[in-house]
């Protein structure tokens, strides 16, 4: 889905312990974008990374792992996250009032 | 199922999602005599699909209570394969709603963010014999429902046993505005007469019809809940479950909705029976002057300010190093 590729050039079956993974990034429109991340890197920079790729704000994307909201000082590691995992990007709702 | 033609229809959703049209008011007959009446909705998620695609596009437009209507009876008119359609421009959608977090935010609105931090922060304070009673779920658990990945959600909320609890929040955002679910002893035996299961919605703007919203939807949200959790629930059974929309104190400006739906929560918190029956009529807190506006202006005033720290981009600099590589 737009020109994204599949993440088999660099997946290393097995590779558990290894210094990276791959996760996918699935947003509402159903597109998916892969990345290959160090699991002790932040994830700050994999959602600035997709935000940047998609031209859209940091503060407009909810990133949720398994239902729950990322945070972005949190790595693969400490959420014992595996190759091929997969992150939902969703818009952020704001609401106010309706006059 | 629908006689009106699909030609109708686009010419409708494209009038709608005009952002002049909005800036120059409502034009109730013109939209009238456009949209064909509908006998039935076909579907909630297509629905739900279409609510989200004008929401991203007519952020912070004002909108007229007829206007939403119409769109409620457009996207009736829709087929799938026209919905799927209108997702190629979500993309889009997204770019140009690049500001209206922030811009909100700047605003005095709350975004999902702030709200289930603030509901997270509220979840450590609370005493354990509430949280063995309450919970509550991520609003957008119920945004990935309605956008039609309902597999996933539902699988977070039997994961998390959600419905094991007496009382379960659910803030909403529709059209830009925040209202509140509760559902109430939906977990337990639909017979009992002791707690009667039922869902209250709270809106600080009730007299925008909040229900005709979202009872098809939430209907089928909860009857997937019951089956994901292998009871044996009939449809009827489900009909059967009130959907109330009690009278709450009403938000006086644009932008409050947000803080109402948390003061609604903490409110609730505080007071909930340990059961009730709607037989009985509503938890009698619960009324117009519960509590008053400026209660909840200082309870705003209580909240700490947005962290800009998860948001911030000004620390993106080594992105380019090897540590994430997009592929």
């Amino acid at each position: 889905m737009s020109g994204t590729t599949t993440a088999d050039e660099d997946k290393k079956p097995g590779t558990e312990g290894g210094a990276h993974i791959n996760l996918k990034v699935k947003g509402q429109d159903g597109n998916e974008v892969f990345f290959r991340i160090k699991r002790n890197t932040q994830l700050k920079k994999l959602m600035n990374a997709y935000c940047d790729r998609q031209s859209v704000e940091m503060n407009s994307i909810a990133f949720l792992f398994d239902g729950r909201r990322l945070q972005g000082a949190q790595t693969p590691d400490e959420l014992e996250m595996e190759d091929g995992d997969e992150i939902d990007a969703m818009l952020h709702q704001t609401g106010g009032g309706i006059i | 199922m629908m006689d009106s033609t699909p030609q109708t229809v686009r010419i409708v959703v494209v009038g709608l999602m005009a952002p002049s049209q909005d800036k120059s008011g409502p034009q109730p007959k013109q939209s009238k005599r456009r949209i064909n009446p509908v006998k039935a909705s076909n579907s909630g998620t297509i629905l739900f699909r279409l609510r989200n695609l004008v929401h991203f596009t007519a952020c912070k437009q004002s909108q007229h209570p007829r206007q939403r209507k119409n769109r409620k009876r457009v996207a009736a008119d829709l087929d799938d394969s026209e919905a799927e359609q209108t997702r190629a421009s979500v993309s889009r959608a997204h770019r140009q709603s690049r500001r209206r977090v922030r811009n909100a935010r700047q605003k005095g609105m709350l975004d999902d963010k702030l709200l289930n931090k603030y509901l997270g922060d509220l979840w450590q304070t609370i005493p354990r014999e509430k949280k063995d009673s309450h919970d509550y779920i991520d609003c957008l658990w119920f945004e990935m429902y309605l956008e039609g990945d309902r597999k996933k959600p539902l699988g977070y909320i039997k994961r998390d046993r959600k419905f094991s609890k007496k009382y379960v929040f659910l803030p909403i955002c529709l059209y830009n505005h925040w209202s509140l679910l509760i559902f109430c002893h939906v977990g337990e035996d639909l017979q009992s007469k002791a707690a009667t299961p039922c869902i209250l919605l709270l809106d600080s703007m009730r007299k925008n019809n909040p229900k005709q919203d979202i009872e098809k939807v939430l209907r089928e949200f909860l009857l997937d809940i019951y089956e994901g959790e292998g009871r044996s629930v009939s449809k009827q059974q489900i009909d059967k479950i009130p959907l109330l929309v009690p009278k709450v104190p009403q938000q006086t400006g644009d932008k409050e909705c947000g803080y109402y739906v948390l003061y609604y929560i903490t409110q609730f918190l505080m007071s909930s029976p340990e059961s009730f029956s709607v037989s009985d009529g509503y938890p009698d807190f619960m009324s117009q002057d519960w509590f008053t506006a400026e209660q909840v202006t200082s309870f705003r005033e209580t909240l700490p300010a947005p962290d800009q720290e998860t948001g911030s981009r000004n620390d993106s600099s080594d992105d380019a190093s090897d540590d994430v590589v997009c592929l």
